[in-house]
């Protein structure tokens, strides 16, 4: 094994209960390269991330650490070694000042009376070199975003680290502080600090990446060097910026890595009745949206897709009236302007929530119980709620849902996953609404049960429901929709129609910025 | 460039200083409202009123900037007043041991005041429980023991001579009480500036992710937490015991929601995370001269109530608004630079 190399990962096998997160995975991390990360929700990368620091245990494989076999079995063994991480949510107590938090677990203390710590000059070069507008007195809480970063960043640097895990550091940051953090990230480099930069924005990999490792469905499907995914041979003859054209064409290769072979399932047509606008978006934007504009058919099932962070799951929260946005709503050619949920079932709108557990259903509560919640005058007789009624419908989705439960009687909490999601689309079907959102729809649903819950949906269209459905899987958008809203970084890049041998070379191109 | 100037006037945004000044503002109300209100003696009343509050706020702001209750207070007062006031007066009749010295029976119930620190810790840091609940319990189990051990009835007479000494006597024309208080402050305020201790305490309430991935052991603080409240509860006890010069099994009922409500006023929210000794103070005299002052103008003790209950529900709103405030002007300085 060459020196060089400062983490070894073979064969690295992490197995969760009824889930294989990672299938065995090789690839070799360089010392003092920027090593970026990237794959969709679920592909394994932060089970990989998370074994590397301690808060898994592998289950197989090996993974070697400056040469020698790493298994750390806690977070605190994997920072000692000198793994730290910078974490999504920030790890810094408000309260105290800049250097309370940087001592902070590590004060020098004499009968419990907190002494000057010696470290602390270090740290505090390491923050001036940093940003000098940090001063040691400050409270943390009057900081930025960016600067709180640069005290975690400080801190875990003073605890001799060699490799630092950043994990999504520019998901909460402007453009400014996007710059800055670069700009510290190649400072760190060059004190010979490995970096593995996990990001969802793939060009960011073109600004400050050496080496990027792809991952898919628990497997490594590549690892390269930045200028070899360019497409130059190597490192010389390589710009230090490239220019928009090729950062767009290696995005679409990652992407490529990202989604791999997509299997083409047979496109069955809706019976759309394109004479009918139900719905029609015009210059929405909102904190995370630019420009939306696209309309929606009768009996139409229309797919938004795009990467991790382009900004589906925001289109389906301002339809549903949670988040605010400019811009104009149409429903049957009338302008709405309700404001909130209550205002968009009433405009005629239902949602499938993406996370089912959190915003679908209510585990605690029988099966029974949770079909007539969006529309509980469907059970009502005389005001009050009627048993017989709540049976009767329960009854009537439960068998044309096929769901597979003991009884109406079952808490939801206990069904499996597809189950539960048959619940919920039931739930949402009970209000009879005209138009029905799906957000991932069959995100942890078993093969068989996506299959039917596929069938529902396109039942759902054919009988004349105008269906928007948000997925990250390309092979259910393109087996499903009659039309694709193809998005990214907050916009609509293209609206492709459907068709039997759709391109998906140009699908990836637009959602990799193209 | 006038950051020195903002920074000698910052003290005026903070609202502690907000706080004392409602408190200053309730005393002119107050005096020029009643004769009753401004004397020196109706003030060495109030002193004696709010140090209970105050002594047993020093602990309770702590755990509280940790996020954590205790709601056992008020009986472990109510204890270990009554268990003070027996074994000063009948010693331990069942084993033959004669009345005890004050001293000696003072320790024992600070011990007794402490293990039911232990226990609320036990049940939150080894159990699990909401501290809530955990304290609730303890609350009734201490209230309960407190009315059987006299069996329902109070101890009016058998006190040795110097029962009365602390809670009422002066010392070079200081009371006793006012000692107590002021060294509480000073220690508990050391103890919060100065110390691992409270630091910790911060840390583990504004952010236990932070806490945990700097090393610190939250169970061995807060448990830490629950023994010195426990304590202090004790200390109140005694000092309630001689201030009354009788023993009560029903003192100190409700006291565990004016601790709260003084912990809460002073600016420790119920999230934790901050928090000072002084607010709790100040918390504490603005309850004090409510109540006092209410009474001196002869409104019911049923209006007092309500009274308190707007001041709690204002004080909030006001450190809320404060927060928000000072999030603004975070945001404003995260887009400017």
């Amino acid at each position: 094994m060459s020196n060089d190399v400062i983490i070894e990962v073979r064969g690295l096998e992490k197995e969760f209960p009824g889930v294989r997160a990672l299938k065995g995975v090789d690839f070799d991390i360089k010392r003092g390269t920027v090593h970026c990360v990237v794959g969709e929700n679920g592909a394994g990368k932060s089970t990989f991330i998370k074994i590397l620091t301690g808060a898994h245990r592998r289950t197989g494989g090996s993974l070697k650490f400056n040469g020698n076999d790493f298994d750390p079995k806690s977070i605190r063994e994997a920072m000692n070694a000198g793994i730290s991480v910078l974490y999504q949510e920030l790890n810094v107590v408000d309260d105290l000042t800049t250097e309370e938090n940087l001592t902070l677990g590590k004060e020098k203390s004499k009968f419990g009376f907190i002494q000057k710590s010696d470290g602390l000059g270090k740290m505090m070069d390491i923050i001036r070199s940093l940003d000098d507008s940090i001063e040691l007195d400050m409270p943390v809480d009057i900081l930025s975003v960016a600067q709180k970063q640069v005290i975690e960043i400080a801190k875990a640097l003073s605890t001799d680290c060699s490799v630092l895990v950043m994990d999504e550091p520019t998901a909460s940051l402007s453009e400014d502080e996007v710059r800055r953090l670069f700009l510290t990230v190649k400072k760190l480099k060059e004190q010979g600090i490995t970096i593995i930069f996990i990001s969802h924005k793939l060009s960011e990999i073109f600004e400050i990446g050496d080496y990027v490792t792809v991952f898919r469905d628990g497997e490594m499907t590549g690892t390269k060097s930045v200028p070899e995914i360019a497409g130059y041979e190597d490192a010389l003859g390589c710009p230090d910026t490239f220019d928009d054209k090729t950062i767009t064409d290696a995005c679409t290769e990652l992407v490529r890595l990202m989604i791999g072979k997509v299997i083409d399932q047979a496109y069955i047509a809706s019976e759309s009745d394109y004479s009918q606008k139900l719905l029609e978006v015009k210059n929405v934007s909102n904190h995370r949206l630019h420009d939306i504009n696209f309309d929606l058919y009768k009996g139409e099932i229309l797919g938004f897709y795009g990467l991790v962070g382009a900004g589906k799951t925001e289109v389906g929260r301002f339809l549903y009236g949670i988040d605010n946005y400019e811009g104009d709503i149409f429903v049957n050619g009338e302008k709405c302007d309700y404001k909130n949920v209550i205002g968009a079932l009433e405009q005629g709108f239902a949602m499938v929530p993406e996370e089912r557990r959190v915003d679908g259903i209510f585990g605690q509560l029988p099966i029974r119980a949770n079909i007539p919640m969006m529309r509980m005058d469907s059970v009502l007789s005389s005001g009050l709620i009627s048993r017989i009624k709540e049976n009767k419908l329960a009854d009537k989705f439960m068998k044309m849902m096929s769901v597979a439960a003991k009884d109406r009687e079952q808490a939801v909490a206990f069904l499996s996953g597809g189950n539960q999601q048959k619940v919920v689309i039931a739930k949402c079907l009970n209000r009879d609404a005209d138009i029905i959102m799906l957000d991932e729809p069959t995100r942890g649903v078993d093969v068989g049960a996506k299959e039917e819950i596929h069938d529902i949906i396109r039942g759902l269209a054919n009988e004349g429901k105008s269906i928007i459905v948000f997925s990250s899987e390309l092979p259910e958008i393109t087996h499903l929709c009659d039309r694709i809203v193809l998005m990214y970084d907050g916009s609509i890049g293209e609206i492709v129609k459907n068709k039997k041998d759709i391109d998906i070379d140009h699908i990836m191109n637009i959602v990799a910025g193209g | 460039m006038n950051k020195l100037n903002k920074e000698r006037f910052a003290f005026l945004k903070q609202p502690t200083f907000i706080l004392f000044l409602v408190f200053v503002a309730l005393n002119v109300f107050f005096a020029l409202s009643t004769p009753r209100f401004f004397k020196l003696s109706n003030y060495m009343n109030m002193v004696k009123q709010s140090t209970m509050i105050m002594i047993v706020g020093c602990g309770a702001t702590f755990l509280m900037m940790t996020e954590h209750l205790d709601l056992s207070v008020g009986s472990n007062l109510a204890l270990t007043s009554i268990i003070y006031t027996f074994l000063v007066v009948f010693g331990i009749p069942g084993l033959g041991i004669a009345p005890l010295p004050l001293l000696t029976a003072g320790i024992i119930v600070i011990i007794i005041g402490a293990v039911i620190g232990v226990l609320n810790g036990l049940l939150v840091t080894k159990f699990g429980f909401e501290s809530f609940i955990a304290t609730l319990g303890m609350m009734y189990i201490g209230r309960g023991l407190a009315l059987a051990v006299v069996g329902g009835n109070s101890i009016r007479s058998g006190f040795p001579e110097n029962f009365g000494v602390l809670g009422n006597d002066k010392v070079l024309g200081i009371p006793y009480l006012f000692i107590f208080v002021i060294a509480a402050i000073v220690i508990f305020t050391v103890l919060h500036k100065k110390t691992l201790l409270g630091k910790h305490s911060v840390a583990i309430g504004g952010n236990k992710n932070a806490a945990f991935f700097s090393g610190i052991n939250p169970k061995k603080i807060v448990m830490t937490l629950y023994i010195i409240t426990g304590a202090l509860a004790a200390v109140a006890g005694i000092l309630t015991a001689s201030r009354l010069e009788h023993g009560d099994p029903r003192t100190g009922t409700g006291f565990e929601f004016t601790v709260l409500v003084a912990v809460l006023l002073g600016g420790t929210p119920l999230s934790g995370g901050k928090g000072t000794i002084i607010g709790t103070v100040i918390g504490a005299m603005i309850i004090t001269v409510l109540g006092n002052g209410l009474n001196a103008m002869d409104i019911l003790k049923f209006w007092q109530i309500v009274f308190k209950g707007i001041i709690l529900i204002g004080a909030i709103v006001l450190h809320s608004q404060m927060r928000e405030k000072r999030r603004m002007t975070v945001v404003n300085a995260g887009t400017r630079s």
